[in-house]
């Protein structure tokens, strides 16, 4: 590598240094200095506990499903992942949307069954389950959102691993294909997952629009009820101080996790019996069981929203359980659109912004490696503001960009800012794998016809790496699109994304009007999902060495 | 003449290979022949500079004169084959040879495909070529960069019986014809016969001449 590109990679370390350190330290450091004396007047025992049992049971929900769903339906893993994949990159808001038109009581489907399968004749009013008060249905959004996170992971896992040589020696042994894969397997893929589901257990502990939309509503999680005192002007040190208890929370979650993974081997060390036969299929079965309604009833909600959305009367101006006035129209969509539409440069400039910098960001990083060697601590960097609920430094980096007059004043810039520290580690871990797996023959050979550094990088590496770089700026641009807090805090609220926009245009609106939001949201990253396909389709056309890479 | 003289070869800083001297003259094939994983496919590699940092060569290494050690590898003009054609899949095959040129020359080209006899295929996917094909581009995308010398790792290894024989005497024409010197690594003891010069082998981590 030559002394240009050396600078380059010195000067991109320096910028993730600027990118996310900077924001993430200062963030903390004025979360806990402006925080710490307020702590007594926060502390809400009764949110904070919602808030830890919804964050472990959604966790636990969605790993438990994903693992059952592994061990039963192997060999059908293509299947599985082509459900997963769509629910992965949808916005949680779209499914939380979705679900809410789904299970509310007025909806469309207990409309449908009523009154022959539920027995009401009337709109139910002790009804709970759009917005269960014990968080209910916070904990099935989120865990039907997470399913496809962990379902992905594990297969990720199991392609390193020697499957077909445990199987045969399970097999052999007299143990079914679940039940070996159940012995055999999980315990050795379960450890790897420990650190994916501190992640997933810290998103929900932090998430703020699920819940907006969702529940529950009267005692609300601890970081809901946060981001309602810091819009009810609350006094700065509180909303601070509530970051810093949702911080230690998080540790204390967490520290939970680890010892209900730290039982588990325990138990796993001194197990002398190993069920066979039925009863070793109870739990697999229960997960897989589980995993299933947890996806089907999140595919059947999105499928449900374009009907919703043109059903003019639907909802509660039609008499309960009537369905339909006889109406189809899209006024739903002209005003749901009238207001959704203006949104979308500011979404999709955000998000092309935050996925470019990432994808340049990440492919230093990755040359880097390649010229100085695997960086382990570098990726940790990269994974803190993952691992760091974001209320606990977005409300401190808020106050201070205020304080600064970078908010709301340069509002396209901090939000880029804030959203970089959410996408550009996905981006790193999404295409990391590819670049580290580049044949390096490829290198070598192109050296040896005389190509220097910077030619083999831009003439032979990026054409390789086409695909998996635009399938991770998209998945860029779908995480920036879902990012609500972060573009909150930047903007202080004042500049619209689709998303922003969508969570304070639902209240009170008809279910065609909600219909169509949780479409919006839904199609636009699988808009641009498609787009990828396309460009990678149309690079890789007439170029089977290309497809799949 | 390509020149390489008290060669010691290091590993993560542990010596595995010791070469005294090989002179390779314009036109003539100069086999290594040994075992795999005797360090034959490595010292080629360092020869052309395209060794990962965990190895490292002291020792002189010179072609036409000029010293080949301080230089980078795409500098040093070295043309480099192994037992796999490496052809990149996002090009044609007449994008993979014109990227092997140092300036652009279509006559150039047309020859080389028409050499490969690959002129029918020049717009084809390479994944879509057998492994003689991709063999042939690969080489003759080698000679399309002008290399004073060429380094040839067991490049008939993974072709079957029947093609190797057609491959080698294709590889050996062509380097021939050009006058340049050619180091050929590998095991099979055809090959090197068939190389037709010196022989050095490998015993005790250390080079010598055979025959």
């Amino acid at each position: 590598m030559d002394t240009l590109a050396r600078t380059a990679v010195i000067a991109a370390l320096l910028i993730v240094g600027f990118v996310i350190g900077f924001p993430l330290l200062l963030g903390l450091w004025q979360s806990l200095y402006g925080g710490l004396p307020y702590l007594s007047n926060v502390f809400d025992s009764a949110g904070l506990f919602k808030s830890a049992f919804t964050a472990l049971m959604s966790s636990a929900l969605a790993l438990f499903s994903a693992v059952g769903l592994a061990a039963i339906f192997q060999g059908k893993q293509r299947a599985l992942t082509w459900i997963s994949l769509p629910l992965l990159a949808i916005p949680h808001a779209a499914i939380a949307q979705a679900i809410s038109l789904l299970f509310g009581p007025s909806s469309f489907t207990i409309r449908l069954l009523s009154p022959w399968a539920t027995g009401y004749t009337s709109t139910p009013n002790n009804w709970l389950w759009d917005q269960h008060p014990d968080g209910w249905t916070l904990i099935i959004v989120l865990a039907m959102k997470e399913l496809p996170f962990f379902l992905i992971l594990i297969y990720n896992l199991s392609s390193s691993l020697p499957l077909s040589a445990w199987q045969r020696g399970s097999t052999s042994l007299g143990y079914s294909r679940v039940t070996g894969w159940w012995h055999i397997v999980l315990p050795v893929i379960l450890r790897r997952l420990w650190l994916p589901l501190c992640l997933v257990i810290i998103f929900c502990l932090s998430v703020v629009d699920v819940p907006a939309l969702v529940g529950p509503n009267l005692t609300k999680t601890f970081a809901h009820q946060m981001y309602q005192n810091w819009i009810n002007d609350t006094p700065q040190g509180e909303v601070l101080a509530s970051g810093v208890l949702l911080l230690g929370l998080s540790i204390i979650t967490i520290a939970i996790s680890a010892a209900i993974f730290k039982l588990y081997y325990l138990y796993l060390r001194f197990k002398r019996h190993f069920v066979r036969g039925l009863p070793a299929l109870i739990l697999p079965w229960l997960g897989a069981s589980l995993g299933l309604l947890l996806m089907g009833t999140a595919l059947v909600s999105l499928a449900l929203l374009p009907v919703q959305s043109v059903l003019e009367t639907s909802g509660h101006r039609v008499p309960f359980p009537q369905i339909w006035m006889g109406k189809i129209g899209l006024n739903g969509w002209m005003e749901a659109l009238k207001v959704g539409i203006p949104t979308l440069p500011t979404t999709l400039l955000i998000g092309a912004l935050t996925s470019s910098i990432s994808l340049l960001i990440a492919l230093w990083l990755l040359v880097l490696e390649k010229s100085y060697g695997h960086q382990r601590w570098l990726e940790t960097v990269l994974m803190i503001p993952l691992l760091v609920p974001q209320m606990a430094f977005l409300a401190g980096g808020a106050f201070l960009g205020i304080r600064l007059g970078l908010i709301p004043n340069h509002g396209i810039l901090m939000a880029t800012w804030f959203h970089l520290l959410f996408v550009l580690p996905y981006i790193f871990l999404i295409i990391a794998p590819t670049y580290r797996g580049i044949d390096l023959s490829f290198r070598r050979t192109a050296t040896a016809l005389g190509h220097n550094w910077w030619s083999i990088f831009f003439r032979v590496e990026l054409p390789i790496l086409f695909r998996p770089l635009v399938f991770a700026f998209a998945w860029g641009l779908a995480v920036s699109m879902a990012l609500y807090l972060p573009t909150f805090f930047a903007t202080s609220g004042r500049l619209e994304t689709l998303l922003t926009a969508g969570l304070t245009q639902l209240a009170g609106k008809g279910d065609n009007i909600r219909a169509v939001w949780g479409l919006m949201l839904l199609m636009l990253p699988v808009f641009c999902f498609l787009a990828a396909y396309g460009l990678a389709s149309w690079q890789a056309s007439g170029r089977k060495g290309l497809r799949g890479g | 003449m390509l020149k390489a003289s008290d060669i010691n070869l290091y590993i993560d800083g542990r010596q595995f290979l010791k070469v005294g001297n090989i002179t390779v003259e314009p036109g003539r094939i100069v086999t290594l022949l040994g075992p795999s994983g005797s360090g034959k496919s490595t010292f080629l590699r360092s020869i052309a500079g395209l060794n990962d940092s965990k190895v490292t060569m002291t020792g002189h290494v010179s072609l036409e004169k000029l010293d080949l050690m301080p230089l980078p590898a795409h500098l040093r003009r070295v043309g480099y084959l192994d037992q796999r054609p490496t052809l990149f899949p996002h090009m044609s095959v007449a994008q993979n040879l014109a990227f092997g040129q140092r300036k652009p020359n279509p006559e150039e080209l047309n020859r080389a495909l028409v050499t490969s006899g690959m002129n029918d295929k020049r717009d084809h996917d390479v994944a879509s070529l057998s492994g003689g094909e991709a063999a042939r581009i690969a080489l003759m995308r080698m000679l399309l960069s002008a290399p004073k010398a060429m380094l040839l790792d067991e490049p008939f290894a993974a072709l079957d019986p029947q093609l190797r024989s057609k491959i080698r005497g294709f590889i050996f024409d062509q380097v021939r014809t050009r006058q340049l010197p050619v180091l050929l690594v590998t095991h099979d003891e055809e090959d090197a016969k068939a190389a037709g010069g010196e022989i050095y082998g490998i015993k005790n981590q250390e080079v010598a001449r055979e025959a």
